[in-house]
């Protein structure tokens, strides 16, 4: 369980709506993340990431003000960030969503409702291509 | 072909780029996906277009491949990494020796595999892989693991829904703005998702059943309409029925109602057929662009299409046909690329990605904000209140007064200043925008537009106008009476609004700003303003006035706000609920507000509210009456006066009275009735306060003013609830309670 996880990093979950944010974060703790920041769109996930040392952004796709997609182009074009591990939080029946942000560079994504087990398989996924 | 050497150079560096990535590609990797995409759209782009058909093709399936494992909609990764890179190779011998190799063992080995994984012709064999998978969790499995959640849920999907019905009207009349269509298809989309992990299976499948209509409206495959925006209303409000239900279950632990959603899912499947069938089919049949190009006849379609039936495995249709010899396997290849290249039937959308994606211009930039719960805030809000008291107490003992100390004097000034900052940001803490009750007039103007078939076009303004939180909820009904008026008696109808030579549309506007400490409310129309003449013949045959009284236009426009004065001649859905204007009036009095009209024959009318930013705080002016001081609140004197001795009577059976300008006024004593000593008796050498209430005067007989103040409203609890004549106490600067007096009240006591 869990052997390319570092569960010490600071996750940043991006989502609009609170409630949601709140289900992703008690899933993270579920699998073991201890330390979260949450932000309630793109801007506020920029701000966080320009004042803290995140290492995985957990980012819900259809938010206003800044989209996913534009904080994934933000966080690629910026080289401090170009590495940083994005995973996408979307919905089912949205394709042309999901094939542009692997386009855009996400590194996996999750489909509404996950489990924590699924969710903790993508990370696996994730950061086992990272660690190579 | 030749020519074009120069380019086929950077095509191989490319694509060799390309077989290197697909190499690389381990099974679950979308970023390498990603990125193998990106590069064979890239290459994509330097294809002569005119160039061989087959590699178009191979490109277009390339990339159906590249997004269906990224989509995990090909069973086999491995099979489709392994088809890219069969694929990769053949452009790879194609473009180093500029031939379309057809016969090798590679194209062979591609053709089957693609056949195997269901691609080949695109559109016309493959199995549609996806079908929603609608989780069936039953109803009665209801078990609710985190009750604050699923309670935080309850208010964030409301307070989500609320902006719906007002982006919705804004479609009405934008359809095709991506933005606003973003903006009202993400709360269903976000309440789906919540509801998915909070087990709510009724409320997912309403929101799936309306987000996936919006969604073909935002992918462009179906144009708003008004047929889409009343099924999508009907939706918040179902929706909101469930939040309702779940609340209540929630509290009462009781199992949640099952909700019907037949109709909306027979609606919405029935407004997704007629536009849905083109998108689909956009691309085209094989056949059809064959017959279309000139390439077969329909006849040779139909003998080929039976031919596909009767034989075994249904074969691709364009086999069939180079095998009858009707075609060249080259048009074959030509028309497969023109099918998958064919536009999408995309009705007048500008559609720009970007906008799509719902960065939204028109969701303002907030700056972050945070919940608190509102009793902390009343508690702080009357702390504060108690504490510039404390303060002023402080300043005002007199031991204090006599000492002098230039730095005592400052500190003090200095301390007062911060409190009554502080008071202003904790009084503010408690201000919310009345743009939230303003759009709700959105809905509302929409509907009664539709029910009393008048075009309506509503025009908001000062949303972000800040009024207290206690005062929104206060106003709101007397706001929905006003609107519906406007509507139902102010607009006319599109054909006499032509005939006045005013256009079809009538217009409302809802203004809200800040103008001397209060919050006015503009509700103005361009109707046909107000029937001076059916009011006065009302009220004369109602007797509320006398037959050759004479009145200016205003006072007769002021009569429709006498008790149970209606002029509407027949009772309508929209308005004609018995309520007449008096009730605004008094609601509005109430909050210690003001009611105007002002009206223009045919050219509208407008009526003015004016309200108090917050009801805990009343411009008070502090009278003195015997020992005693009280407080009235300032909006409703209209004079102040010491009247002579001739202008000062007492009338049998009626009281005293004072005559102001030929005005006979009514006096009230205010030291008999508290029963305070040391009163001032005689009027000549007192003062009299003339007040107004709900239309009438009446003059109040005081010793003093002692000045004007703001004061804080305190409920004198539960014992003095009864008293007639009070509204509350404060504490006054002094430290001293002062009593608030209640007109109505007192106009009550003087009558008795």
């Amino acid at each position: 369980m869990g052997k390319n996880i570092d569960f010490s990093m600071k996750v940043l979950v991006a989502d609009d709506f609170a409630t949601m944010r709140k289900i992703v974060r008690n899933i993270l703790k579920q699998i073991g993340f201890d330390d979260i920041v949450e932000a309630e769109d793109g801007q506020a996930a920029m701000q966080v990431l320009r004042n803290e040392n995140i290492g995985l952004v957990v980012t819900d796709w259809n938010m206003p003000n800044m989209s996913g997609l534009e904080l994934l182009q933000k966080i690629r074009t910026n080289p401090k960030t170009a590495n940083l591990p994005v995973l996408m939080v979307t919905a089912e029946g949205l394709k042309e969503n999901v094939v542009t942000a692997v386009k855009a560079g996400v590194n996996n994504y999750v489909v509404k409702p996950f489990t924590a087990e699924v969710l903790q398989e993508k990370l696996e996924q994730i950061f086992k291509k990272l660690n190579s | 072909m030749a020519g074009k050497a120069p380019k086929s150079r950077e095509l191989i560096q490319g694509l060799e780029g390309l077989a290197l990535k697909v190499v690389m590609l381990e099974e679950g990797d979308l970023p390498g996906l990603g990125a193998f995409l990106t590069h064979l759209e890239q290459l994509q782009g330097m294809l002569d277009p005119e160039g061989t058909p087959d590699v178009a093709l191979l490109f277009k399936q390339l990339e159906e491949v590249g997004n269906k494992l990224i989509l995990q909609e090909i069973a086999a990764a491995a099979q489709g990494q392994e088809l890219l890179s069969q694929g990769v190779s053949l452009l790879l011998t194609w473009a180093r020796e500029n031939k379309f190799p057809t016969d090798g063992e590679t194209w062979k080995a591609y053709c089957s595999l693609s056949q195997e994984l269901g691609l080949g012709e695109a559109g016309e064999n493959s199995p549609k892989s996806e079908s929603e998978p609608e989780p069936a969790a039953s109803i009665e499995a209801q078990i609710w693991e985190d009750q604050e959640l699923t309670a935080n849920f309850i208010a964030e999907a409301r307070e989500h829904l609320e902006g719906i019905e007002s982006g919705l009207v804004h479609l009405e009349q934008f359809p095709t703005d991506l933005q606003a269509i973003n903006a009202v298809f993400r709360p269903f989309h976000t309440v789906k998702g919540v509801a998915g992990f909070l087990n709510l299976p009724q409320i997912q499948e309403l929101s799936h059943e309306v987000e996936s209509l919006l969604d073909e409206a935002r992918s462009g495959r179906l144009q708003i309409n008004a047929p889409i925006i009343d099924l999508t209303l009907v939706g918040v409000d179902r929706l909101k029925e469930m939040l309702d239900d779940l609340q209540e279950a929630l509290s009462e632990q009781r199992p949640l109602q099952i909700f019907d959603l037949q109709d909306i899912k027979d609606q919405v499947k029935q407004l997704q057929k007629p536009e849905e069938a083109p998108g689909e089919v956009s691309k085209r049949q094989l056949g059809e662009i064959l017959v279309s190009q000139g390439e077969i006849t329909s006849s040779d379609l139909e003998q080929a299409l039976k031919q596909q039936k009767a034989e075994s495995g249904t074969p691709p249709l364009g086999e069939i046909l180079v095998k009858e010899g009707k075609v060249a396997p080259k048009k074959v290849a030509r028309a497969l690329v023109d099918q998958l290249t064919e536009e999408k039937p995309v009705p007048e959308t500008p559609a720009s990605p970007a906008a799509a994606e719902g960065k939204g211009a028109g969701d303002a930039q907030l700056p972050p904000t945070i919940k608190i719960d509102l009793v902390k805030v009343d508690n702080l809000v009357n702390l504060m209140g108690e504490l510039v008291i404390a303060q002023s107490q402080v300043r005002q003992n007199p031991n204090l007064q006599d000492i002098n100390d230039q730095k005592l004097e400052r500190d003090l000034a200095q301390m007062s200043r911060i409190t009554s900052e502080l008071q202003m940001i904790s009084m503010s803490m408690r201000m919310i925008p009345i743009g939230q009750t303003l759009r709700k007039m959105v809905r509302l103007v929409r509907d009664l537009s539709r029910k009393s078939k008048k075009q309506v076009e509503l025009h908001l303004e000062g949303e972000d106008t800040e009024i207290d939180r206690n005062m929104v909820e206060a106003i709101y009904d007397p706001l929905v009476h006003l609107v519906r008026n406007a509507v139902d008696h102010g607009l006319e109808l599109p054909k006499e609004r032509e005939a006045q030579g005013k256009t079809p549309e009538g217009h409302l506007w809802l203004r809200a700003y800040h103008k001397g400490g209060s919050v006015v409310i503009d509700i103005e129309e361009d109707g046909r303003g107000l029937n001076r003449d059916r009011i006065l013949a009302k009220a004369q045959e109602r007797g509320i006035v006398q037959p050759g009284e004479q009145l200016t236009p205003a006072q007769i426009d002021k009569l429709i706000f006498g008790a149970g004065f209606s002029t509407a001649e027949k009772i309508t859905e929209v308005s004609g609920r018995g309520v007449g204007m008096d009730v605004v009036r008094l609601t509005i009095e109430r909050l210690q507000g003001k009611i105007e009209i002002h009206s223009r024959p045919n050219q509208g009318s407008r009526f003015t509210l004016r309200m108090p930013l917050t009801l805990a705080i009343i411009d008070g002016l502090v009278v003195k009456v015997g020992k005693e001081r009280y407080i009235l609140p300032a909006v409703a004197v209209r004079e102040t006066l010491r009247p002579a001795s001739a202008d000062y009577f007492t009338v049998q059976g009626q009281g005293e009275i004072i005559k102001v300008r030929s005005q006979l006024i009514p006096l009230l004593r205010l030291h008999r009735l508290f029963n305070t000593d040391n009163g001032e008796v005689h009027p000549t050498q007192a003062l009299v306060m003339v007040v107004e209430h709900e239309g009438k005067q009446q003059g109040l007989l005081v010793d003093d003013i002692l000045g004007k103040q703001e004061v804080v409203i305190k409920s004198l609890g539960e014992t003095f609830q009864k008293i007639k004549g009070l509204a509350g106490g404060t504490i006054l600067g002094d430290g001293r309670v002062g009593l608030i007096l209640d007109l109505a009240g007192l106009f009550a006591l003087s009558q008795a």
